[in-house]
């Protein structure tokens, strides 16, 4: 009964945010400087041709109708369309999804495989050389700017030792992508038994994602260690080792599955961020995901894409830590204040 | 139901006397953050790194023969040597003096952005926590919605509307490092708002303006410095990041976003050195201020240690 | 778990050892952007243009000049030869003031619908209707209202001009934006939300021309196909593919390693130092008439003072400017007019000679240090970028401090549009070469797209107006003659260079002919 208090509460505290957000959203999207008809129009138009465009997007009523009807299309799904394609933005946006989710779970994952294990070794060995080098790493792992450790490993494996293959996307050069299932190639190859194409895609895969891997492992190392320290310093744990249950159960039995909680906090909101945030990576490896697309679009003033991404990506980050939230209040009925 | 009971001279001093004491402990671990710095070898590290960048960036560019910004053609995609340390890039400027020229560009947006998000976060954090309620609400919630945006593209899109530029790139990245600030404080000056000398304060009329500045300010300073050090390299991997995008600072300044984003395309020219170096450099500061970080956190506020 | 790993492994081997490259008859060209929104009434874009260039057709083009005749090794279109294309014919009555085309008859387009009067009306109506498209194209062509544009028959239509006009037939030759749509093939896909199929033909291609859409990737790839009934013979090239490769660098590497037949938009500075001798690579430079140059705001002081303006025109330093921006693959402007375009003149007495410069400014009241501009240009142009900062050292040379504005393309569109602008680096290509065309288009008080300077002289407008009225070719050339002997002295704007155009291709590719307006149509290549 309480939880679900809570759990409305918790809901009805999202509205507000996700009021401010679209406002936000369509004030930044209409700051940008310049006249999209003019942008739409192209070089060869005269002011009447832009006066006419203005009327037909729209621009030439006041700002706060343009919102409302902005508000009124998304409660009808309609995001608005491109200007430059032409086409509605939902579209668009499910297209360059499949390549920055393939591109960042995969990254994630190995992340996380990584990340855990290291973080709770060095917690076991806490103060150790072992620990200190650990810490290192990771301290190194988010100094490391991405979009610099990119160059450098297109540099190292492309151009240098010539085993990566070049950064033009998500699949090889004379690679046909694999037939439309699912948008995802790697799934579709699989899917449609297309050894070649799943070749390849994984083949381009690997370079942004060691990029990526790079840069996410380092703050699981972090968190996990210091959560696990912080578990391991309780006394259940204590009195535990006390009774003389073996170790390894203790420290993966007990410790880490309590230690976990801050580790998947992090690891969800990281989530969310990089599924639209990964600009620079997408940039560097002109990988066709979303960052990509919204940094077209905001160069091209093209409101609809901008504002659409920017509300969902959001929206998505909201939702993530919001259950998140809930998750915590089930598990430890305390945080339901 | 208020206790308005000591509103004397004498009262006031004794409360004046416990919000030093308080201030004392803060200083007195300050101080102690000096020792544990020499023995701590990682922070020490960054220390010096940090301490480095800011003598190369104010004397650096003073000591060597050539401009950051002229140009001079007949010398361009020169390869590092004796004579030009990292090489010269394609206006034929020395990639060595233009990575010592930016380091004084990165260092003034983070360091800018920082000051001044820490001022806004500071004083947002503060009032939201003292006055509670609708106050709280309202700002926490605006505070709430800037983090709910994803910060790279939220920036992005900031820069293009505001336009490239020192003074735009210090606008936003203040602007989604606030609600860093206004958290931390807010729950710091929470906790230490039901401390009895600030609620004696409080009921023997100090004003609240004076309660925050004179007591829960200066008492959530070690917390602030933390917040601080940890977001500087953050501020520098944002500031560079959006530089590389093309929305940085004004050619022919150099930067190291900028630097690395020139010589993207030389790179598979085989020349590596245009982006190396700078990518370097920004890797080296970032990694300066986050060890300095560490140990700040380590000896002001061992808690905050995640 | 174990053995599906390893089956999935030899799947893998055995698949990727028979995998299929590109075909025999496929041209693969690797392209630095985005192709989209390619409904070719409204596109705007390069990629789209070319892509409508493919698949549809003009009523007119050009004959070509061959190879061998031509100056720069490639055969390239001859813009003084028109010849039919969809239009088999075409007729001038009254001076030139009505024009009537003859349809070519027989035509069926991959739809099976053949060609008639309708489809050339019916893409007319659209570019006139569609709020997207640009009217502006058809009013300098000299059509004010539809009603201008008579059906006469199934085969003949005529359109009824303002006054004579030298754009008009070339205009069905050079834009894309005049290609002919598969009128009862569109009408299918109309809507009421949609009444001219906009949206559709931003994803789809109702073709009237060689190609037709295969595939389309976004951000990716687009496939074009051969479409074996063409009534111009089947094309010799099967399949095009067209590649997104954003990155210059990797344009370059796939070109040098003959992964793509061609590349698009390689700079100059990669030209100069990777391709020149690439084995397998060729490189055709050639002049074009676009202008790069910089305006002037010359409403308010101090670049309202001709001397000041002058003063400047003395300290660039043009030569090094096309050695180090252009890396010799540029030609001196010297002249509005284009060195290869009729009536041109060198008239511009301008060298780099910054004493004079100085001297000016002295003469102009103006001290060292005494001036500072401001010089914008759009952070997505690295030659402009390069061009800058070349130039802020050379006025910094001179004693005017330059700052340096890097606009996002979205804030110089704004800029365009108030011509707020104190210098601002801009680049001109005229789509038709002709002098009284190039003459228009900047130092014309009223009546110009781009005076991005708000230029103003009455005498020029006049000979400008009188220029366009003019049909006899002895006075127009007096007046252009003029025209630019007043520019050359009054330099509103700062003529840079005309920069050649690149073309970065293999050397087993055949067929290529080079457009003015760099379109390229593959039915006639081939990459065998």
């Amino acid at each position: 009964m309480r939880l679900t208090f809570f759990v409305i509460r918790r809901l009805l505290q999202l509205i507000p945010v996700l009021i401010g957000v679209s406002v936000i959203t369509f004030t930044t999207a209409r700051l940008l400087p310049g006249n999209a008809a003019i942008m739409a129009a192209g070089p060869l138009a005269s002011p009447e041709d832009i006066e006419r465009l203005e009327k037909h997007m729209k621009l030439d009523r006041p700002i706060w109708e343009q919102y409302f009807a902005y508000v009124n299309d998304i409660f009808h799904g309609d995001f608005g369309k491109s200007w430059r394609t032409g086409r509605p933005v939902l579209v668009e946006l499910w297209e360059h999804f499949p390549a920055s989710f393939e591109l960042v779970t995969f990254s994630l994952f190995v992340a996380i495989l990584i990340g855990i294990p290291l973080g709770v070794v060095a917690a076991i060995r806490q103060g150790s050389r072992l620990d200190q080098l650990l810490r290192g790493i990771s301290v190194g792992g988010i100094s490391i700017p991405v979009f610099w450790s990119g160059l450098v490993a297109i540099f190292v494996f492309y151009f240098l030792l010539k085993i990566a293959p070049p950064p033009i996307g998500r699949i090889g050069f004379s690679v046909r992508p694999p037939e439309h299932v699912t948008g995802f190639y790697i799934l579709d190859s699989i899917l449609t038994l297309n050894g070649p194409a799943l070749a390849s895609s994984l083949s381009q895969l690997a370079l942004p994602s060691l990029t990526l891997i790079i840069a996410m492992t380092s703050p699981i190392i972090r968190i996990t260690r210091s959560s696990m320290l912080d578990v391991l310093k309780e006394d259940y744990i204590r009195s535990a080792k006390a009774s003389g249950l073996r170790r390894p159960v203790i420290l993966f039995r007990d410790a880490l599955k309590n230690a976990l909680l801050p580790v998947i906090t992090l690891i969800g909101g990281y989530y969310g961020y990089s599924l639209g945030g990964e600009v620079l990576v997408e940039q560097i490896f002109s990988w066709p995901g979303m960052g990509r697309y919204s940094v077209e679009a905001i160069f091209n003033l093209d409101y609809a894409p901008v504002q659409a991404f920017v509300m969902l990506t959001a929206v998505l980050y909201v939702a993530i830590y919001t259950i998140v939230d809930v998750l915590y209040a089930i598990i430890d009925p305390r945080i339901r204040y | 139901m208020r206790r308005r009971t000591e509103n004397t001279p004498v009262a006031i001093e004794r409360l004046t006397r416990q919000a030093n004491r308080f201030a004392e402990i803060t200083k007195r671990r300050f101080g102690f953050a000096y020792l544990v710095f020499r023995l701590n070898p990682a922070s020490l590290l960054g220390l010096i790194i940090v301490v480095a960048l800011f003598l190369s960036a104010f004397f650096g560019p003073l000591a060597l023969p050539y401009s950051p910004d002229k140009t001079n053609a007949p010398e361009r995609f020169q390869a590092p040597s004796s004579s030009h340390f990292f090489g010269t890039d394609k206006y034929g400027r020395d990639v060595f003096t233009r990575v010592l020229s930016a380091a004084r560009v990165d260092l003034l947006i983070a360091l800018g952005s920082i000051g001044l998000a820490f001022v806004i976060g500071t004083a947002i954090g503060s009032l939201a926590a003292y006055f509670g309620k609708a106050v709280d609400a309202v700002l926490m919630r605006i505070m709430d919605m800037i983090k709910s945006f994803p910060q790279f593209i939220l920036a992005m899109a900031l820069v293009a509307a505001l336009g490239p530029g020192v003074r735009n790139l210090i606008i936003v990245i203040t602007v989604i490092m606030v609600p860093s600030f206004a958290r931390m404080i807010r729950s710091r000056v929470l906790s230490l708002r039901e401390m009895a000398y600030v609620d004696a304060a409080r009921t023997s009329g100090v004003p609240w303006w004076k309660i925050i500045t004179a007591y829960l300010i200066p008492n959530s300073l070690g917390t602030l410095v933390v917040t601080a050090a940890l977001n500087v390299s953050y501020a520098m991997l944002d500031a560079a990041g959006l530089s590389y995008l093309g929305l940085g600072v004004r050619p022919p300044q150099a930067e190291w976003g900028t630097m690395i984003s020139e010589g993207t395309s030389q790179l598979l020219a085989g020349r590596w050195w245009i982006s190396v170096f700078p990518g370097l450099a920004l890797f080296l500061a970032v990694l300066g201020f986050n060890l300095l970080a560490d140990g700040l956190r380590d000896i002001i506020d061992p808690r905050m240690r995640r | 778990m174990k053995r599906s790993l390893v089956v999935l492994l030899s799947m893998l081997v055995g698949l990727a050892l028979c995998a299929p490259l590109a075909l025999a008859g496929d041209f693969t060209v690797a392209v630095g952007a985005e192709l989209e929104g390619w409904d070719p009434h409204t596109a705007i874009f390069f990629l789209a243009n070319e892509i409508n260039w493919n698949t549809y057709d003009r009523l007119l083009t050009f004959e070509t000049i061959p190879a061998d005749e031509s100056p720069y090794g490639v055969e390239m279109i001859d813009s003084t030869r028109l010849k039919g294309m969809l239009a088999e014919s075409w007729e001038l009555e009254e001076n030139g003031k009505v024009v009537v085309f003859h349809l070519r008859k027989g035509v069926i387009f991959p739809s099976g619908n053949e060609f008639t009067s309708e489809d050339v009306r019916y893409s007319i109506e659209r570019k006139w209707e569609i709020p997207t498209a640009s009217r502006w194209i058809l009013n300098v062509m000299g059509l004010s209202t539809l009603d201008n544009m008579v059906v006469v028959d199934d085969y003949t239509i005529k359109f009824i001009l303002d006054a004579p006009n030298a754009i008009f037939l070339p205009g069905w030759a050079f834009l894309s934006t005049m290609s002919i749509v598969d009128a009862t093939e569109l009408k299918k896909h109309v809507t009421d939300d949609d009444p001219y199929g906009h949206d559709y033909l931003n994803l789809n291609i109702v073709p009237t021309g060689p190609y037709t859409l295969e595939s389309y990737v976004p951000g990716s790839e687009v496939i074009l196909k051969a479409y074996e009934g063409y009534w111009g013979g089947v094309p010799t090239t099967d399949r095009i593919i067209y590649k997104v490769v954003p990155e210059e660098a990797n344009r370059v590497l796939l070109l040098k390693s003959g992964d793509v037949d061609m590349a698009y938009f390689i700079s100059a500075e990669q030209v100069s130092s990777q391709l020149m001798d690439a084995p397998g690579v060729n490189v055709f430079s050639i002049p074009t008439a676009g202008s790069q140059y910089f305006c002037l705001q010359t409403t308010r002081e101090p670049l309202y003072n001709t001397l000041v303006r002058r003063a400047i025109a003395y300290a660039v330093p043009y030569d090094d400017l096309i050695e180090n921006v252009m890396y010799g693959f540029a030609s001196r402007a010297t002249s509005p007019v284009p060195t290869l375009t009729a009536f041109h003149k060198d008239v511009y007495p301008y060298d780099y000679n910054p004493d004079k410069a100085r001297e000016l400014l002295a003469q102009a009241g103006y001290g060292p240090g005494d001036i500072t501009l401001t010089l914008s240009y759009r952070l997505d142009n690295p030659d402009e970028e390069a061009v800058a900062i070349y130039l802020k050292d050379a006025l910094d040379d001179v004693g005017i401090n330059v700052i340096i504005d890097k606009v996002a393309s979205t804030r110089f569109s704004e800029m365009r549009g108030s011509q707020d602008y104190e210098m601002a680096l801009l680049f001109w290509i005229p789509y038709v070469n002709n002098p009284v065309y190039q003459l228009s288009y900047g130092y014309h008080s009223s009546s110009g797209c781009c005076n991005y300077g708000r230029y103003t002289n009455a005498t020029f407008d006049a000979m400008l107006d009188a220029a366009k009225a003019e049909t006899d070719p002895v006075v127009q050339e007096g007046l252009v003659n003029a025209m630019q002997e007043l520019i050359a002295g009054e330099v509103p704007i700062i003529l840079l260079y005309h920069p050649n155009r690149q073309i970065t291709i293999r050397d087993n590719v055949t067929g290529y002919v080079y457009w003015t307006n760099f379109l390229v149509r593959y039915d006639v290549m081939s990459a065998e």
